[in-house]
């Protein structure tokens, strides 16, 4: 008995995802209504719904590659990757290596760079909260202190890198601007949540790279300084390390120090 | 036995987040989509916990896919409960369909055949689920678009054997009440007749697309007259009972929100003149 309820629901699925016609024996006849009307409405939506979450999470890169491949991203990704989310919202998380992998995609390896930084963007707005320091407690740090410091950043904070200049690309659509073209290079961004829940992004220069990678790895600010030395010269460092940590603070991108319990 | 009654309620919408903070509208509580909170963080979960302050929440879910042939989702039950402990709604509720299996989930509530066999698998994952919240929940009626030949009852013999076995209640959403029965050929009023109107708690009111042979559930227009009309029916059938309107697309600013709103509180006030009990004001100061 139970074997009816499973069949049925998986006639139904096959039907949604794949277009396979078995569930058709299973509908009644009413009305002006064709059995394959009522069950296009079925599958329409679905078909729809999943495009609108494409649409909607990936806009930009929507825009870069132009009406025909999206259609065609939107039919190759909705078979190969069915939801097993229960929230939309994650529906996309294979899009980024999708496109790495699929042809034509895969060709343009800039449009998966794209996607990943528009899905970083995403992950970022959704991060837990948590509560950060400011300038004040960051300055408040006794002298014998700093060596032993190490950070805790705010959970919302990322790095993005990219092989590809996709950042400038996301910028310049967002912008209604023409997209520079697609060169290699060596972006690196942070991105996090600001205080007002917006997120914010930065471009990092090598120092601020430097740092960030050392302090996210569990580095004591000491040892963030001596590899801060590859990339400053001796007598820059100190204002440099100081002025880096004071932007943080501002922004509201550290959550804690830690490492003088 | 009285009806709780909470008055007139709106389905609170990302669009309306600073509105509803700022402007303090005349709604009586907001309904959320509950999956939209299931987040770790961020801004919408801050709106609602600073909206929760001032006006009571239902939760409404569309992820618990009580009818799927799946087991149930243990890990979404516990963060539901976990939300609700947050929250402390005052109804949760979810569709009475079934959303995926697999693991595949189509993001659609999808019907049920009406057979035995559905009934009895419903309302034993139901008594599980209020097992495991420790309350009752309320169940949606859905629209639909077919009838499967495995189907033995009328929808509303369904829901009510349901309803009587699980012992869970009602949000009778009017509109998918029309939607359906324009699409399946029943009359609204023989649904309606049959509900027992101790187990509605709750109703939604939506607009819909109308196709001329069939009518689909878009919630993305105002509310058509055949269900203002249908409303007014089942407010005489089911008494004073908590009512809002559902907007998903096309999304009107607040204030036009709360003159539909306003509508459905007329409507109310012609059936039952000044006689209605709401069991929890909203305190304003
Ligand atoms: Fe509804």
């Amino acid at each position: 008995m139970k074997e009816t309820l499973f069949e049925r629901q998986q006639q139904m699925m096959n039907y949604l995802l794949q277009g396979k016609p078995t569930i058709k024996d299973h509908i009644v006849q009413q009305g002006a209504i064709t059995v394959d009307t009522r069950l296009h409405i079925y599958r329409n939506a679905y078909q729809q719904r999943l495009r609108e979450t494409i649409d909607t999470d990936h806009p930009v890169t929507g825009v870069y590659i132009g009406d025909e491949l999206f259609d065609q991203l939107v039919q190759q990704y909705t078979i190969s990757y069915p939801s097993s989310y229960r929230s939309l919202r994650h529906f996309c998380d294979e899009l980024p290596s999708f496109l790495a992998d699929q042809e034509p995609f895969s060709e343009h390896p800039q449009i998966a760079e794209l996607a990943r930084f528009e899905r970083l963007l995403l992950t970022v707005f959704d991060a837990s909260d948590a509560p950060v320091i400011g300038l004040r407690e960051l300055s408040g740090l006794k002298a014998p202190d700093w060596p032993n410091m190490k950070i805790q950043f705010h959970p919302s904070v990322r790095v993005f890198e990219s092989p590809w200049n996709v950042v400038s690309v996301w910028q310049a659509i967002k912008d209604d601007l023409p997209p520079p073209n697609s060169l290699p290079s060596s972006e690196a961004c942070l991105l996090w949540r600001n205080q007002q829940r917006m997120t914010e992004f930065v471009h990092l220069n090598l120092p601020e790279l430097c740092m960030f990678r050392e302090f996210r790895q569990g580095s004591s600010f000491a040892q963030v300084c001596e590899a801060l030395l590859n990339v400053v010269p001796d007598d820059e460092l100190s204002a440099c390390a100081v002025n880096v940590l004071s932007k943080w603070a501002q922004h509201g991108l550290i959550g804690s120090l830690y490492g003088n319990e | 036995m009285t009806k709780k009654n909470y008055g007139f309620g709106l389905g609170l919408r990302t669009d309306h987040f600073v509105d509803v903070i700022e402007t303090q509208p005349n709604v009586d509580w907001f309904e959320v989509v509950t999956e939209n909170f299931m987040v770790a963080g961020g801004k919408p979960k801050n709106f609602l916990h600073q909206i929760r302050r001032d006006y009571p929440i239902f939760m409404h879910g569309v992820s618990l896919s009580i009818g799927s042939v799946d087991p149930l989702d243990t890990a979404y039950l516990s963060e539901l409960k976990k939300l609700a402990d947050e929250v402390e709604p005052l109804w949760i509720s979810d569709h009475l369909c079934f959303t995926g299996m697999g693991k595949i989930n189509s993001h659609d509530l999808l019907p049920l055949p009406y057979s035995e066999e559905a009934i009895n698998h419903v309302a034993d994952r139901i008594i599980q689920v209020q097992d495991f919240l420790g309350r009752q929940i309320l169940l949606e009626n859905v629209s639909s678009y077919l009838t499967y030949t495995d189907s033995q009852c009328s929808e509303w013999e369904f829901i009510s054997e349901i309803v009587k076995k699980a012992d869970c209640h009602i949000l009778l959403d009017i509109n998918n009440i029309y939607v359906s029965a324009r699409n399946h050929g029943f009359d609204p009023l023989d649904y309606i007749n049959a509900i027992d109107p101790a187990r509605v708690k709750q109703f939604h009111l939506a607009g819909h697309s109308d196709y001329g042979d069939y009518v689909i559930d878009t919630h993305d227009q105002d509310i058509a007259d055949p269900v203002w009309d249908l409303y007014e029916k089942a407010l005489v059938r089911f008494g004073a009972t908590s009512t809002m309107i559902e907007r998903d697309d096309n999304i009107p600013p607040l204030g036009d929100l709360i003159a539909e709103l306003d509508i459905a509180r007329g409507i109310s006030h012609r059936v039952f003149g000044n006689d209605i009990d709401l069991t929890q004001r909203r305190a304003r100061g």
